[in-house]
């Protein structure tokens, strides 16, 4: 069921980034062609163009991200989705999982359309070259480029799923749910802001914005422990947002 | 066999109180008509039944479970608004519920829109509101549910469709299936149902076989309703 609720959410947002990323791409590459004469004013139109869609391209995708949520689930269309004999568990990661997809997309299809216009053959060359080294890089190496992808990847899900729960806890008004879900949003980092200044406060010196020390001084251990550390705190925030959406949507559902 | 129970159901939204201490048995195999004005709980109770409300106390049950993704694979719900989204086609409706739906007869819906001149192939958006409320009840209807639980049903449509549904609704389904019908328009259902349930300001005012309403009291179940309503 997990993967019949995925086909439709990819369906359903596809038919939106699809035509947004290739158009990113296509003005991309008309810029690099004209980019031999870059005084002229095609060139310059084209250049605000392909600024203006990358800008897009992130509002869009995170817009969609909560629209799909709030619509699909706790709008009108959600007296279909909650009707379906499907578990919340399953409604919550379709959505979080397509989302997901398309945040690292629309990164990848930036980071694409900037190398289209940008990129010279000698950086690209080298670009190549440097997966040469990762392949020849030794365990730490490899290791380290793991934690970071699944730190970015519990990064961006957590994220996610943060939004989604502040547009579940809406549940638990009557009125004005939009307004509410986005006074829990401030509410909850405003309050996680203050606990991290505390932690930052009051924290040893050593456990936080030493980083570069640790790797300075070859401490490989300890740098892996504390990329981990960070990776479970962020996993552990996630987990705490999927438990509560999940609970608002399962045990508080009041569709209007 | 019991289908539906629901023992000290209640629902309030905030001061206002929608459903107060409802305690109704349903059985397997009858039709039923909920019957009351507007604002007398129909909707929410429906709602209640399908879990898109959270009862405020009391408990509802479908074949002995609480409403769940069990009962929701037995279940048939026609909400009264309109759940599409706009920029799917009608044929893409029919193949998301016959992937959702095990009991969910494809061809018979597909009878169905031709029957009700409904183009398959057509933009939901592009569709009159009569004509989605169509399509709505018909992928409703074309599933073999063991409960159907449809909220005004009949509320926006020519009589001819009128008709039309109705006949649906009773030739259509299963035998060992109940249909609870909530609608205001109760002229139009009494022919079909087998029982009635009175509901006013969200308390069951009545819960009787229409037959023993006919031959006890005398009076046909509009004629009824128009006494027990009587503003």
């Amino acid at each position: 069921m997990l993967g019949k609720l995925m086909k439709y959410e990819f369906k359903s947002t596809a038919r939106i980034f699809t035509p947004l990323y290739a158009a990113m791409l296509i003005v991309s590459l008309v810029n690099r062609l004209l980019s031999n004469r870059p005084t002229d004013t095609p060139y310059i139109i084209s250049m605000v163009v392909v600024s203006m869609l990358i800008g897009a391209a992130f509002v869009i995708t995170l817009i969609l991200t909560l629209q799909r949520f709030y619509k699909n689930l706790l709008g009108s269309e959600g007296y279909l989705m909650h009707t379906l004999p499907v578990s919340v568990n399953q409604l919550i990661w379709s959505k979080l999982l397509v989302a997901t997809v398309w945040t690292i997309v629309c990164a990848g299809v930036v980071c694409l359309s900037i190398a289209i216009m940008a990129l010279s053959v000698g950086e690209f060359q080298a670009f190549i070259q440097s997966f040469t080294q990762i392949r020849l890089a030794g365990y730490d190496e490899f290791a380290f480029i793991v934690e970071c992808i699944a730190i970015v990847l519990a990064s961006v899900m957590s994220g996610i799923v943060f939004l989604y729960a502040c547009m579940a806890l809406s549940m638990l008004f009557n009125k004005h749910r939009v307004a509410v879900s986005f006074g829990f949003f401030i509410v909850i980092t405003t309050v996680a802001q203050i606990l991290m200044a505390i932690v930052v406060e009051f924290a040893p010196n050593h456990l936080i914005g030493n980083v570069d020390t640790l790797f300075q001084n070859n401490e490989m251990l300890e740098a892996h422990a504390l990329l981990v550390v960070i990776l479970l705190i962020v996993a552990a925030i996630g987990a705490l947002f999927f438990a509560l959406t999940h609970h608002m949507l399962k045990n508080k559902l009041n569709l209007q | 066999m019991t289908i539906l129970n629901s023992a000290g159901l209640t629902k309030a939204f905030g001061q206002t109180i929608a459903l107060n201490k409802v305690d109704l048995n349903i059985e397997a195999g009858r039709v039923i008509g909920l019957l009351g004005p507007n604002g007398s709980g129909k909707t929410t109770f429906l709602k209640l039944c399908n879990g898109l409300l959270t009862p405020t106390s009391g408990s509802v049950k479908i074949a002995d479970k609480a409403p769940g993704v069990r009962t929701k694979a037995i279940v048939s719900f026609l909400p009264e608004d309109n759940y599409f989204s706009d920029w799917m086609k009608v044929k893409d409706m029919v193949s998301f519920f016959a992937d959702f739906y095990k009991d969910f007869d494809a061809a018979k819906a597909e009878d169905m829109l031709i029957t009700l001149e409904i183009d398959p192939a057509a933009q939901i958006k592009s569709l009159s509101k009569g004509a989605k409320e169509k399509v709505q009840l018909i992928l409703v209807m074309a599933r073999k549910a063991r409960l159907y639980l449809l909220d005004e049903p009949i509320g926006g449509v020519d009589p001819a469709t009128r008709d039309y549904i109705l006949r649906t609704i009773i030739t259509n389904y299963n035998p060992e299936a109940s249909v609870i019908i909530s609608t205001h328009l109760i002229a139009d259902v009494e022919q079909v149902l087998d029982e009635v349930i009175f509901l006013k300001e969200g308390e069951i005012v009545m819960h009787e076989d229409v037959d023993t309403i006919r031959e006890e009291k005398g009076v046909s179940v509009d004629q009824l309703f128009r006494e027990v309503f009587k503003c």
